[in-house]
């Protein structure tokens, strides 16, 4: 029997919640991580049974990143340190904000992406990992600075057909990409603005406050990004991008999710933005469009209908990946939503969290 | 010289759930280091992997409180106990180094990183 888990991290701790393979009834299991925040979740559905990950930060006593190898029961935290900067960078880990899978090619490769900046890769399927010493050393680095999150390299994307071409995106250094698995970098920014910089220096060749980027493995010379003010899209691999916002009420936001079968259809979650980082008119309201970003269309049925004044932050929007496709997204506010039918309706799978940080969902035969 | 660590509530999960571990040194630092043999993560709770105390962690050796590099040269000796609790300064979403006025309100005489326990209010120590 197939069993669908939904794993939500929030700012006290991790919450899992499982359902059958049908997701109309969610059970909520009590909190693990008590205290600590989980910014970073994955699910790599290369291992049988899947392995979990989740990044842990403490106020106090660092951030680490830890393994299930159970479905979430229990976890393990190697001897060694996962994610450690080496000797030499005089720098020590942050928060972990992304660990990413590689393909199907590379069955014990994983990537996560850290604070300050950095990307780490592992060749044991996340026990330990090196540092990218490619783009630590890149020339760029020391002018990069910290979006309001922090200095996070946040989004890993590895191309589907070619595992040497990595992009990653950083806040607030701009998307950057290596043909060659890592070792030379350059920035991908073109046609993205930096709206907050004097009129004449809008375009840097990086420095953009990129939120989350992401593409559909069968088109994956498309990409949409989800920026501090501006949605935009590339159709060479971040040669070049074109603002897509035009119908949606904000071009800020902070997820961007594709369909797992619709390579057309994207999702996000407006914010008015800079001063009230709420959403438009208070309504909690997720924004689809089915074309590449022609058009959108407002989402709110089974969603609050009342005054909504929490953010949803980019990694707090997923889907399953499901034949039936499943979405989710929690919110500060700490609620979890569901839909099973592309968006056009929600309905809650857990409320009353701490406020949501990021959710990763998979449904297992 | 064997040294008393006094784990904290938080951390006891590292420690097999311990309120004490004995770990051997000469100083602060080397006895952490011999923590980091025998429980490499709860160590590493302390210690940042440049090897420096965390800045939301509160170390007193003996009673004094100690900080910042040369809080790891501290003498230790038979019978020492060492005092670890979470700084108040550390829960915050953004955290920020702790002030003087957050950890302590007078450094002890001749070392600005040496704060006596009496100068804290420790009921306001909690995670």
């Amino acid at each position: 029997m197939a069993e669908a888990i939904l794993l939500i991290g929030t700012r006290k701790g991790l919450v899992i919640a499982r359902s059958d393979g049908g997701r109309r009834a969610w059970s909520v299991e009590p909190i693990q991580f008590v205290n600590k925040e989980i910014y970073a979740l994955a699910v790599d559905r290369r291992r049988d049974p899947p392995r979990f990950f989740a990044g842990v930060g403490t106020g106090h006593f660092g951030s680490y990143l830890v393994h299930s190898d159970d479905l979430g029961r229990t976890w393990t935290e190697p001897d060694r340190a996962a994610l450690t900067f080496p000797e030499g960078t005089e720098t020590a880990l942050v928060r972990v904000w992304q660990v990413q899978p590689a393909g199907d090619d590379q069955p014990d490769v994983v990537y996560a992406g850290v604070e300050p900046h950095a990307l780490f890769r592992s060749d044991d399927g996340g026990v330990s990992f090196s540092i990218v010493d490619g783009l630590w050393n890149h020339p760029h680095r020391s002018k990069w600075m910290p979006g309001g999150g922090g200095a996070c390299l946040h989004t890993v994307l590895i191309h589907p057909e070619d595992a040497q071409r990595v992009m990653v995106a950083m806040s607030a250094a701009g998307i950057y990409r290596s043909a060659d698995g890592g070792s030379t970098w350059e920035p991908a920014n073109k046609g993205i603005q930096a709206y907050w910089l004097p009129e004449d220096q809008r375009f840097p060749e990086f420095g953009q406050c990129v939120h989350k980027v992401a593409r559909h493995p069968s088109r994956p010379e498309r990409l949409f990004a989800q920026n501090h003010f501006g949605v935009y899209r590339s159709d060479n691999g971040g040669d070049s991008w074109d603002a897509i916002e035009s119908g949606l009420p904000s071009n800020f936001g902070f997820p961007m999710v594709v369909h797992p079968h619709k390579p057309e259809t994207i999702f996000t979650f407006p914010l008015r933005a800079d001063e009230e980082r709420m959403p438009p008119d208070g309504k909690c309201r997720v924004y689809r469009s089915d074309d590449a970003g022609a058009t959108w269309t407002a989402l709110s049925t089974g969603l609050p209908q009342g005054p909504y004044l929490a953010a949803v932050l980019r990694d707090a929007m997923c889907t399953d990946g499901a034949d039936q496709a499943g979405f989710y997204f929690g919110s500060r506010l700490g609620e979890v939503y569901g839909s099973l039918d592309d968006g056009d309706s929600w309905s809650a799978v857990a409320t009353h969290l701490p406020d949501v940080l990021a959710v990763r969902a998979a449904v297992l035969a | 010289m064997k040294v008393t660590l006094l784990i904290p509530a938080p951390l006891r999960g590292c420690s097999g759930g311990s309120r004490q571990v004995v770990v051997d040194g000469a100083t602060l630092g080397g006895a952490l280091d011999d923590l980091a043999q025998q429980m490499p993560v709860l160590e590493r709770r302390l210690r940042d992997e440049r090897g420096r105390l965390r800045p939301h962690v509160l170390v007193f050796v003996d009673g004094v409180m100690v900080r910042g590099a040369s809080g790891l040269d501290t003498p230790v000796r038979d019978g020492t106990e060492v005092f670890i609790a979470p700084a108040v300064s550390g829960g915050a979403d953004r955290c920020r180094r702790p002030s003087r006025h957050q950890s302590g309100r007078s450094a002890a005489a001749g070392d600005p990183d040496r704060i006596r326990t009496d100068d804290l209010h420790l009921d306001r120590v909690a995670c």
